[in-house]
């Protein structure tokens, strides 16, 4: 049993008027759930619609993952009154939405939202909010498709392909907390202005490269001989491509480039002789099946901290 | 005077019987800049490297001329391939095959041709050290001018 405590219900009264709608857009309910699940909504709440948000941090990812689904029960207050489903990470890139409108099926009593790598790969980037026009369920399933397995999603959606001038696979990371895997569009190679002139290393040989470094210098390049080397480069923009698409990402946002998700820049001692030090990836989850406690949501730390506790429950 | 001769003595001994000028490196270096340069055994000369002004190096990405005034130290023939590791004044690591033969020095008592197979490094600072690190992967070599700790005796 898998506890989610960043289950959240939104209200926007959407179906109230198109002016209350637009008033109420920012500044969203957040409606408690634990004080009145078993409550029937009065005649006027009815018209009322919500948005369920359900967070999916590193921990949700890797049991959506290895489990195929997640599930959590709506309460009995809410039914029926479900307009939109809000995928999203605990930190986003983009806090502009993606909206799909065809994914989502219903089967009996549960509402089936389908998800693939793509989708979970981009909540990391921007959130995704899926329209639901079914009404009669009693629970929510993210059901994971799993690679290869073609969703209708994969359908209308642009799926980037790397080509023969891109980088190698690689991990952006574009906060402490968030980044996404793709290819670095026309980037073979890292040119940049070293202490010994101009300098141009395949991004094969490439471990890492933290961009904004710190005042002097836009990039820490550290080598796969682990070959420490700084200097500017003349990049305004790159152009990722991800699973769902390319994105342009302006340099000045980028945290680093590297080969593994797990692999991060911290911030070394001086004194040694590193002002930057590249870790090794960290181990991935074991294929086991611990039980795994729910963080709490970082982003959401203004809402109600207590706000309708749920049950994901893993199959 | 006996100080003179011993390191006359040992310039002559490092200074190999034929040397190819024609594959060395040939160009002007850094004025009156002061290097420490040390051999096995705790051998160690001071003096100003001449006739080297930029070192080509052969990388892993490639060929790179490095201009010797950007240079804290060098150490030499580490691994198994004889390469070597360039630490820059910035703070960079530079690792790859120094295309040297004969370091040219010039010392107080006069010019030292040494063997660039017996030197294991050339620092500008008498306290610098090279040590290997591998918390960021790779051969991890690490360098500094910070002063060792003195390890303090017990009462």
């Amino acid at each position: 049993m898998i506890t989610n405590p960043n289950l959240r219900m939104m209200g926007n009264r959407s179906a109230v008027a198109m002016i209350s709608c637009m008033i109420f857009a920012f500044c969203s309910v957040t409606v408690n759930a634990q004080e009145g699940d078993d409550e029937k909504p009065s005649s006027k709440e009815k018209n009322d619609r919500f948005m369920v948000v359900l967070t999916i941090g590193e921990q949700e990812a890797a049991a959506l993952r290895r489990d195929g689904q997640l599930r959590a029960t709506l309460p009995a207050k809410f039914q029926n009154r479900v307009d939109s489903v809000l995928l999203k990470h605990p930190t986003t890139f983009l806090s502009k939405k993606l909206l799909i409108k065809d994914d989502i099926d219903k089967l009996g009593r549960t509402l089936l939202v389908n998800v693939d790598e793509s989708i979970v790969d981009r909540l990391e980037y921007q959130p995704v909010q899926m329209k639901v026009y079914q009404s009669g369920f009693q629970s929510i399933t993210l059901k994971y498709l799993r690679p290869g397995n073609r969703s209708r999603l994969a359908s209308i959606r642009r799926r980037a392909k790397p080509m023969p001038n891109d980088s190698p696979q690689v991990f952006v990371r574009l906060s402490p907390q968030n980044g996404t895997t793709g290819w670095v569009r026309n980037m073979k190679s890292l040119k940049f202005e070293t202490q010994f002139g101009p300098t141009e290393i395949p991004l094969s040989r490439i471990a890492g490269i933290r961009f904004n470094a710190d005042e002097s210098d836009d990039v820490v390049v550290i080598s796969a001989t682990g070959d420490y080397l700084t200097g500017k480069i003349d990049l305004s923009e790159i152009e990722l491509a991800t699973r769902w698409g390319d994105e342009k990402i302006p340099v000045s946002k980028l945290e680093s480039i590297t080969y593994h998700r797990g692999s991060r820049f911290l911030e070394g001692d001086p004194k040694a002789g590193k002002k930057w030090v590249l870790t090794r990836p960290v181990q991935p989850l074991p294929p086991s099946r611990p039980p795994v406690r729910f963080p709490g949501n970082p982003i959401d730390q203004g809402l109600p901290n207590s706000s309708f506790q749920e049950n994901w429950t893993p199959n | 005077m006996n100080y003179l001769l011993k390191s006359l003595a040992l310039a002559l001994i490092l200074t190999p019987a034929t040397m190819d000028f024609a594959s060395a490196q040939s160009v002007e270096g850094p004025a009156n800049s002061v290097v420490f340069v040390s051999f096995s055994q705790n051998r160690e000369l001071t003096g100003s490297v001449t006739e080297l002004d930029e070192l080509k190096v052969t990388t892993s990405f490639g060929e790179v001329n490095v201009p010797m005034s950007k240079i804290d130290g060098i150490k030499m023939n580490i691994g198994n391939d004889n390469s070597a590791v360039l630490a820059f004044k910035n703070g960079d690591m530079l690792s790859g095959k120094v295309n040297l033969d004969t370091v040219q020095l010039k010392t107080d008592w006069g010019t030292a041709h040494i063997d660039a197979s017996q030197i294991e490094t050339i620092t500008t600072d008498k306290n610098a050290r090279f040590f290997t690190d591998n918390t960021s992967g790779g051969s991890g070599w690490r360098f500094t001018k910070a002063r060792p700790v003195p390890v303090q005796r017990g009462r």
